[in-house]
């Protein structure tokens, strides 16, 4: 409003000219086209002497002219192009308006220029030298400093005048008081530039809670998204658990208030008859007092509970369920409802059961065979012992009265007896190994086979040659014990000459230890490898009375019942080696399943085959 | 070993019966031997009043009626024969009997060997015992 953009297009010269000097000499060059007419309007015409009453008229008209323009409150100008003092004229009016009197101004021709507002100056050259370059009229606004300091609004007017010619002669202009104008005009501008600040201020305000609303909706509508997605997520992974298992939900008292189908489905009961119930509708009376406090303490507790349930159904029949109840807890801690979750395990529970009836009854056989074993051997021995005793009296009393051949038959039947007791023994021994049970202890080979060494005491000719540093290992003492004396005995009787060497050594061999017996006797066919391991077979005489072919029954028994197993490796005339894994690490055996082989049995018939009748 | 004082044998098995019998003969050792063939049996003996006791007890462990360790429990509890030396003569070598036998205080536990000349060996190692051990008064 104030500074109109200068027009550059249309200027030959640009606006800079600053200094008052230039557009002094600028206005000075118009000087000599404009002749002397402007004196002739400012001062009087320049008259010829002739006319003196035109001329007197024409004075009097001027001062009327004078007179009227200078009783306007407007300060009335001509100013000639030269600038000359006597060209000049300003109207009375300017003392008013800026304290400097006409003549004042009239004597100090760029005292105007002075006064102008140093700030509106460039305004003025770019605007005036354009008026003097185009010869158009000139409007504007400037501020003036008054004399007294006041500033003063000025608004100018100014136009060029011409000569006949068309040449500029000189400028004649007026100028009014617009100060209180323009300092509405200011407070109005500065109002609406308030306002316009607070309305930009309000609309920042706004368009930033606008923003904020909008990020607020766009996290709700994400919010609401994710909602409806988890919820959606949560009906599935219900739908998903209502399809797998049994589910109720109960109040911190236990009473029922939500069932699902398959809750229904296996108590037999309608839903109806369910909620508001607690569960107790399903109780088998099968668990003890003791088992349902722990139940309730430990989720009133606020902690899960799982366990396995036997229920009852509304028709009475029972049913396993392996359960979970989760309590769901509320802000005070306190459970606000308990959820259960079950499965049907009776089919497990069942198989379960079948097998404990089965393994238990494996027991049992596995008992009375040992027993019958036991029995029948211990049976056999009072008699055996009684031919063998009524054999040799015989031969002592009557040895004369039956001959040279009674008498070696008479041996014979005696040898006979012999062999029969060792086999025997052999029985007891071997049921035996199955009955004995020991602790598993940490055994030292080395120290046991010293032992087994000593009590073995091997003829003179046989080399025992144990390698050095032979493990430790956890296992039931007398096991080991057997394995090491059967062996170690069978390479020394069947050595098959008077002198011999047993090597014995151990080799890691990952989760065992690898144990070998070597022997330099004569070695085993192939075809024997395995037979040599079942009980009564051996490869010697059957008269041997020594050979019963127990021992490495006893061995593989011994072997097989420590987790290990045995093998034989030979080489016909070099020898043979048997060697034999042993576990480095084994858990006690869990014999109290057996013990106890019905506990926790159902209450319905379970379909075994009834025991073997004895 | 005194002549006077008696053996006690309790065994059903005839032979072996004959085998204490002929051992003993064997071993020149004329102390009188008496047999049971039971538990109750010997239980009565034991408490027929004016009967001497015997000086020890040969003692088998399977027997009809009344088996050895069931007649050691009662001769053991019962204050007037508890100790009477009892030496148990069987065929068994299971672990069970042993202990159960040393429980109950046996003097000596003997297995019947199967050849008559092992039986007398053990015979001769009970006599050398009961001779040349100290008996209660």
């Amino acid at each position: 409003m104030t500074n109109a953009p200068p027009d550059k297009g249309n200027s030959e010269k640009p606006g800079e000219m600053s200094s008052v000097g230039t557009l002094m000499s600028l206005a000075g060059a118009f000087l000599p086209v404009l002749g002397s007419g402007l004196l002739r309007f400012a001062s009087g015409p320049p008259g010829a002497a002739e006319d003196e009453s035109m001329e007197a008229r024409a004075q009097k008209a001027e001062r009327r002219y004078k007179s009227l323009v200078e009783q306007i409150p407007v300060v009335t100008f001509i100013v000639s192009f030269g600038l000359r003092k006597s060209e000049i004229y300003v109207s009375p009016y300017v003392e008013k308006l800026l304290g400097y009197t006409a003549k004042e101004w009239v004597e100090d021709p760029i005292l105007w220029y002075q006064r102008l507002y140093p700030e509106d100056r460039v305004r003025w050259n770019k605007e005036f030298s354009r008026t003097i370059a185009l010869a158009e009229p000139f409007k504007g606004d400037y501020r003036f400093l008054a004399k007294d300091g006041r500033v003063v609004w000025i608004h100018g007017e100014v136009t060029v005048v011409r000569d006949d010619a068309g040449r500029p002669s000189f400028l004649q202009g007026i100028g009014y008081e617009i100060t209180e104008l323009k300092l509405a005009e200011q407070v109005l501008r500065r109002s609406s530039e308030e306002l316009d600040q607070l309305v930009k201020a309000r609309t920042v305000e706004i368009s930033a809670a606008n923003r904020s609303l909008e990020g607020e909706i766009k996290l709700r509508e994400r919010i609401e998204a994710d909602m409806r997605r988890n919820l959606k997520e949560l009906a599935d992974v219900k739908a998903a658990l209502d399809e797998h298992a049994i589910v109720a939900i109960t109040d911190p008292k236990g009473k029922i208030n939500y069932a699902n189908e398959k809750f229904c489905a296996i108590s037999k009961y309608a839903r109806w008859e369910l909620i508001g119930q607690d569960h107790r509708i399903i109780n088998s009376g099968y668990h003890s007092k003791e088992f349902m406090r722990e139940l309730w303490t430990t989720i009133t507790q606020g902690k899960v509970w799982k366990g396995e349930i036997l229920n009852r159904a509304k028709d009475g029949s029972l049913y396993w369920v392996d359960t979970t109840i989760v309590p769901f807890l509320g802000e005070d801690g306190k459970p606000t409802q308990f959820v259960a979750i079950r499965a049907d395990i009776t089919e497990r529970k069942r198989a379960q059961e079948r097998q404990n009836d089965l393994m238990g009854e494996l027991k049992e056989i596995n008992e009375q065979l040992n027993q019958f074993a036991y029995v029948v051997s211990h049976d056999l021995k009072a008699p055996l012992r009684a031919i063998s005793s009524l054999a040799d009296w015989l031969i002592t009393d009557y040895g004369d009265k039956v001959g040279e051949a009674g008498r070696e038959q008479f041996a014979m039947l005696l040898g006979r007896t012999k062999r029969m007791n060792a086999l025997v023994d052999g029985i007891l021994r071997y049921s035996r190994i199955t009955r004995q049970h020991e602790e598993l202890v940490m055994v030292d080979v080395n120290q046991l086979l010293r032992e087994v060494a000593e009590m073995l005491a091997p003829p003179p000719g046989i080399v025992l040659r144990v390698a050095p540093g032979l493990p430790t290992l956890p296992c039931e003492r007398t096991r080991l014990t057997q394995i090491f004396e059967n062996l170690i005995s069978n390479a020394v009787k069947y050595m098959g000459k008077p002198e011999g060497e047993i090597y014995i050594g151990c080799e890691d061999a990952g989760p065992n230890w690898k144990f070998h017996v070597r022997d330099t006797g004569p070695g085993i066919e192939e075809r024997y490898f395995e037979k040599i391991f079942q009980i009564f077979q051996t490869l010697a005489a059957r008269d041997d009375r020594e050979s019963t072919g127990i021992g490495l029954a006893i061995v593989k028994k011994n072997i097989e019942l420590s987790g290990g197993r045995v093998w034989v490796e030979s080489t016909v005339g070099q020898g043979s080696t048997f060697f034999f894994l042993i576990p480095k690490a084994r858990a006690q055996a869990d014999t109290s399943f057996f013990l106890h082989p019905k506990a926790g049995r159902l209450a319905q018939p379970a379909e075994a085959p009834n025991p073997p009748s004895k | 070993m005194n002549p006077s004082i008696s053996i006690l044998l309790v065994e059903d098995d005839v032979v072996d019966v004959m085998s204490v019998k002929r051992a003993l003969r064997d071993l020149n050792v004329v102390s009188p031997l008496e047999v049971a063939g039971n538990g109750e049996e010997a239980l009565a003996r034991l408490r027929k009043p004016g009967c001497p006791p015997p000086g020890i007890i040969l003692l088998d462990l399977n027997m009809p009626r009344m088996n050895g360790l069931d007649f050691l429990k009662i001769l053991k509890a019962d204050e007037n024969l508890r100790r009477i030396p009892v030496v148990v003569l069987t065929t068994s070598k299971e672990d069970k009997d042993r202990l159960e036998s040393f429980n109950l205080s046996v003097a000596g536990y003997m297995v019947k060997p199967v050849e008559y000349s092992g039986f007398v060996e053990v015979v001769r190692t009970i006599q050398r015992y009961w001779n040349q051990s100290e008996m209660p008064p």
